[in-house]
């Protein structure tokens, strides 16, 4: 740990300044509309704010720095595309103006109206699975970037006597579940009127430490010379990959064939991962050397065999990703500024539609820098490796950036303090506002329209309440141990497709499409959901990438508007598939506009 | 470097320290003004509500 007190003192004022604030609110909070979306009395700055500081957590610099480290410049294209996708919604207001003017507090909650209980239920049910899986990561990844800025590596544990029993615990988890109590603190009680507050102070602090650093890092990485570095780089990268891995995997890939024939697949899957552990041994072995040619030895994963780290093309997108990666990007990045539902949560809570729109044309700009500038830092991080002789034990594509960031700000009195608080405000805006949103989500499309009777105003606040709770606890149980193969990016846009296809298919039908109807609303919710939940389990039980990550998320989008549309002209062509209808129950009078 | 995208990258980044720098000032003296009218509107209420009665009877 490598705090002086000045840094304390900046940590310690703003984590007690936020603290306060989102306590001071819950005493504005008389009902549901209230917690979950501000009595829809916010104005277009305070929106832009929230948005922006929601949309930023830790994990966001965490996986677009870790893109920035493999894919350079070019690791950012998401970010335009997102940016581009919100400034055109934004001008045309499309499916957020009618969104809006549906006066719901959910995106289910519009299906109802349209398709019925059922798929309501069934898009809430997606919506949750996607989300709270899609927020797993969030903990882990805060918490290597805490430790790593500070110099320590993310398993460094410390042992915990009481009443005689001894245990080791690790940093990570303490602080991490530390954190996610004082905001679990504020939203229970506050709900969406603690986030606005909090975010807001989040916004500030979090913007001054992304500028500050931003600053730092183009001044230690020279301007073109970092170009230049980067294009070197890349073609060194490639030529190893070329001349030595390339022929090597062929040859792995002829005795590995062999095996299987002549023996069993099981001696062959042997086979492969003894080849891969003793290619990373002696990558491992020939680290220091391998910088010159521009090769990184990745050790990150525990267990897991070394692999080279090369820098893919940092400038071109589609040489750098692929075409059907960028593909999918850009219609994910629609599918997040119409679908998302903490970013649309922002819609909700505007006071009309034109407010809603001038929300996103004034936050748009700001997916780029949310990507541009963390994937600076990851392209900087591999750099400053590269000459430091390569990557220390422990570290890999994820956490070299907060390591590279601490060797840069320590010297400076007081700048590791600012940029750790303003991680915090990332981490905690980006938590207060998604555990309040999937809580809204359980609570008005799961739980409500099961309910005979509708509950008091008291009780369906303590509903709300506790669900946030329930879900900041399963948060650190799920958060915390579990290790996503691949990116922590394609992890999150993989986990996000499992209601962004579905949903996003099913919003523009309910909108736009008259001849839309229940059946084929079911079977988008259904198809869009299977990929993405497929890729997971598959990938989870081989420990690897087997399936790209592309190929799964553009089937999604593909499967679910197909069964928008064929499911729609089945159910018609047998006379079903019209809404049937919700009981007095589940509607939700009070948040009507 | 003559690589017109390494300059679309380099524009995109200087964009966004300069957008985020006026963001930084703009909504944060704007964003204040919308808290306290949010702020001024709920304690309203609230002083409505105490008058007629406790919230959700």
């Amino acid at each position: 740990m490598t705090l002086t007190p000045i840094d304390w003192i900046i940590i310690a004022v703003y984590m007690l300044g936020c603290t306060v604030a989102g306590l001071w609110m819950q005493r504005y909070v008389r009902n549901v509309a209230d917690f979950a979306v501000a009595g829809r009395e916010m104005e277009v700055s305070l929106g832009v704010a929230s948005l922006a500081a929601t949309e930023v957590g830790i994990v966001t610099v965490m996986y677009t720095a870790q893109m920035g480290f493999e894919h350079g410049l070019a690791g950012a294209v998401p970010g335009i595309l997102t940016a581009t996708a919100m400034l055109v919604v934004g001008i045309t207001g499309f499916v957020i103006v009618p969104l809006r003017n549906a006066g719901v507090m959910t995106i289910p909650e519009l299906f109802e109206n349209r398709f019925g209980k059922r798929v309501r239920w069934l898009a809430g049910m997606v919506i949750i699975i996607g989300g709270v899986l899609n927020m797993g990561v969030f903990l882990r990844a805060g918490g290597d970037f805490l430790l790593n800025i500070t110099g320590m590596d993310s398993d460094q544990t410390f042992t915990l006597s009481f009443l005689g029993m001894t245990r080791e615990v690790g940093y990570l988890e303490i602080i991490m579940t530390g954190l996610l109590a004082i905001v679990l603190v504020y939203t229970v009680l506050g709900g969406m009127l603690s986030v606005l507050i909090t975010d807001y102070l989040q916004f500030l602090v979090m913007g001054l430490g992304i500028v500050v650093t931003s600053v730092l890092v183009v001044w230690n990485i020279g301007g073109l010379d970092f170009l230049g570095g980067l294009d070197k780089v890349h073609r060194d990268g490639a030529a190893y990959r070329d001349k030595q891995e390339k022929p090597l995997e062929e040859k792995w890939n002829k005795e590995v064939a062999a095996v299987r024939q002549s023996q069993d697949p099981k001696a062959a899957e042997e086979l492969s991962q003894r080849q891969r552990r003793e290619y990373g041994q002696s990558l491992q072995a020939r680290a220091t050397e391998l910088t010159g040619q521009g090769v990184l030895v990745d050790v990150g994963k525990k267990g897991e065999p070394a692999k080279a780290a090369t820098m893919k093309q940092p400038f071109d997108p589609v040489q750098s990703h692929g075409l059907a990666w960028v593909v999918w990007q850009a219609i994910t990045g629609l599918a997040v500024v119409t679908t998302w539902q903490t970013t649309i949560a922002r819609v909700l809570a505007a006071r009309d539609a034109q407010t809603a729109k001038r929300v996103y044309r004034g936050a748009w700009f700001y997916w780029v820098g949310r990507w541009c500038l963390p994937g600076l830092w990851g392209a900087a991080a591999f750099l400053y490796f590269l000459n430091q002789g390569g990557l220390p034990e422990g570290l890999s594509s994820l956490t070299a950036m907060p390591r590279y960031l601490g060797h840069l700000l320590r010297p400076i009195t007081g700048f590791l303090g600012l940029m750790i608080a303003a991680m915090l405000a990332a981490e905690m805006s980006t938590d207060s506002g998604y555990l309040l949103t999937w809580a809204t989500v359980i609570y008005n499309d799961l739980i409500n329209p099961c309910l005979r009777r509708p509950m008091s105003e008291r009780a369906r606040l303590l509903t709300v309440r506790l669900l946030v709770l329930a879900i900041g606890v399963f948060l650190v149980f799920w958060g915390l141990w579990y290790n996503p193969p691949g990116s922590v990016w394609d992890y999150l846009v993989v986990t996000g497709n499992i209601y962004l296809a579905s949903l996003f298919a099913l919003l523009v039908g309910a909108l736009y499409w008259p001849g839309a109807n229940r059946w084929g609303a079911m079977a988008a919710i259904i198809l869009g959901a299977a990929g993405p939940i497929a890729f997971l389990v598959i990938n989870g039980v081989a420990g690897r990438e087997l399936v790209p990550a592309a190929v799964s998320g553009l089937a999604a989008f593909g499967f679910a508007f197909a069964g928008l549309i064929i499911g729609s002209l089945v159910g018609r062509a047998y006379g079903r598939g019209n809404a049937d209808p919700a009981p007095a129950a589940a509607k939700t009078e009070e948040t009507r506009p | 470097m003559n690589d017109p995208l390494a300059w679309f990258w380099t524009a995109m980044i200087a964009t966004s320290i300069g957008w985020y720098s006026f963001l930084l000032f703009y909504l944060g003296i704007k964003g204040g003004f919308d808290i306290l009218r949010m702020i001024r509107v709920f304690s309203g209420q609230k002083n409505q509500d105490g008058r007629d009665g406790p919230p959700g009877s």
